[in-house]
């Protein structure tokens, strides 16, 4: 499943690329430690769908792709207003999660 | 299936055949094939390397963890490849014997079937694939071992056909996976850059002296504001990444369409078909090209 593979990078390059700015407008050490474990869970999602083998596409992972891409243009609209860190790390926990739970599935 | 269409080629293989033996072209083509399908496994063991290098700098500077597991998962993942470079290597000593036989002498044909043999059984299953590569490649190895032993070169022509249609099997199922860690590289790398120039580690000039050397000029620090030279030093390193990423996907292309050509040539060769190696010839050197261009770019962000 290329396409699950190519979400998955996209979903830790895009927080990698932020993580920096996030945790510098971050207001409280939690926020700062749920940033962290954000993008650990997601380089740990890329890694295992790198070195195990991903199911054919069904309708469950189909329905999961979708949602995570719907999670991720909400991360990406919310991360550009960094005036609400918050709500930025709420989104990201959500489309973290759903790309670990689409990962869980697949292997 | 792929493991049973092999066991089949071989059965019937040893049931009695009688193929063409590959002319001096063909297996001259094939060992230079082969080096280049090495090449390409060596440069992705790099490119994990500086994966690797890169993502322990990015977690230092950021605070995220780096433990054993993910250290762990890189070592495993350069091992897997490397046995993918070993069995491209036993593939470029079997053409090499193969050469000795036409030649009569089989010392070294016998040395390098039996490393074949040993290095194909050590293929562990990489990663993302659904291929168990001892299922592929497995059990058409001894029948190779076998007749290469005995010097039966148009036999070994079928097995050898079988294994490389299997090789090509394990690089298709493969190839997106190989593509992830390609780009997981440039971006990477790009992204540690950021940081490092955010945090005033790195000075940002340098890509800006490369592209005055490629103008034949010397570059004048005195010469830019720095947040103008910051600003066009990025700018550079993002080309310089969309031109690693054309060039890596370049080289796994290419190197896809050779392993498919050699292993239809071979075909060709079983089915009593002329032989044209020109699109070999073609895809060998486009792989050759990308990846020596490929391992000429700078490495991010140390260079």
């Amino acid at each position: 499943m290329p396409d699950c593979l190519k979400l998955l990078l996209d979903q830790k390059e895009f927080l990698q690329a932020r993580l920096g700015p996030l945790l510098a407008a971050a207001g409280s050490d939690a926020e700062r430690e749920a940033l962290r474990t954000a993008y650990e869970q997601a380089r740990a999602n890329w890694n295992n769908a790198v070195d195990k083998a991903l199911a054919p596409g069904n309708a469950t992972a189909d329905d999961l792709v979708a949602q995570l891409q719907a999670a991720q243009r909400d991360i990406e609209e919310s991360s550009n207003n960094m005036a609400d860190v918050a709500d930025t790390i709420g989104k990201i926990t959500t489309g973290v999660n759903i790309a670990t739970e689409l990962v869980g599935f697949l292997l | 299936m792929a493991a049973l269409a092999i066991s089949l080629a071989v059965v019937g293989c040893l049931c009695g055949c009688k193929d063409t033996p590959p002319d001096a072209d063909l297996l001259t083509q094939g060992g230079q094939a082969a080096a280049v399908v090495r090449s390409y496994y060596e440069a992705l063991q790099q490119t994990v390397l500086d994966s690797w290098e890169f993502e322990a700098a990015f977690s230092s500077l950021t605070g995220v963890a780096f433990g054993e597991p993910e250290q762990a998962g890189y070592a495993s993942r350069i091992a897997a490849l490397a046995a993918r470079a070993a069995v491209a290597q036993r593939l470029e000593d079997v053409y090499s014997a193969a050469m000795q036989l036409r030649s009569g002498s089989d010392a070294q044909a016998t040395a390098a079937a039996e490393g074949l043999g040993n290095a194909l059984k050590a293929v562990p299953k990489y990663p993302s694939s659904g291929v168990d590569p001892s299922a592929v490649l497995g059990q058409a190895t001894d029948a190779l071992l076998g007749f290469l032993r005995n010097r039966s070169l148009a036999n070994s022509n079928r097995v050898l056909t079988s294994l490389l249609e299997g090789i090509c099997t394990l690089f298709t199922d493969e190839s997106a996976a190989y593509q992830s860690v390609l780009s997981e590289r440039e971006q990477s790398g790009q992204h540690l850059l950021e940081i490092l120039e955010r945090q005033k580690m790195v000075t940002a000039t340098p890509p800006l002296h490369d592209l005055a050397a490629r103008l034949g000029v010397p570059w004048n620090d005195a010469g830019t504001a720095q947040p103008q030279a910051e600003t066009l030093a990025l700018a550079l390193t993002t080309v310089q990444e969309k031109r690693a990423e054309l060039l890596d996907a370049c080289a796994s292309t290419e190197t896809g369409i050779l392993l498919g050509e050699l292993a239809a040539r071979h075909q060709d060769l079983v089915a009593g078909r002329a032989v044209n190696l020109d699109n070999l010839r073609r895809a060998t050197a486009a792989a050759n090209t990308c990846l020596q261009q490929r391992a000429l770019l700078p490495k991010q962000p140390n260079d």
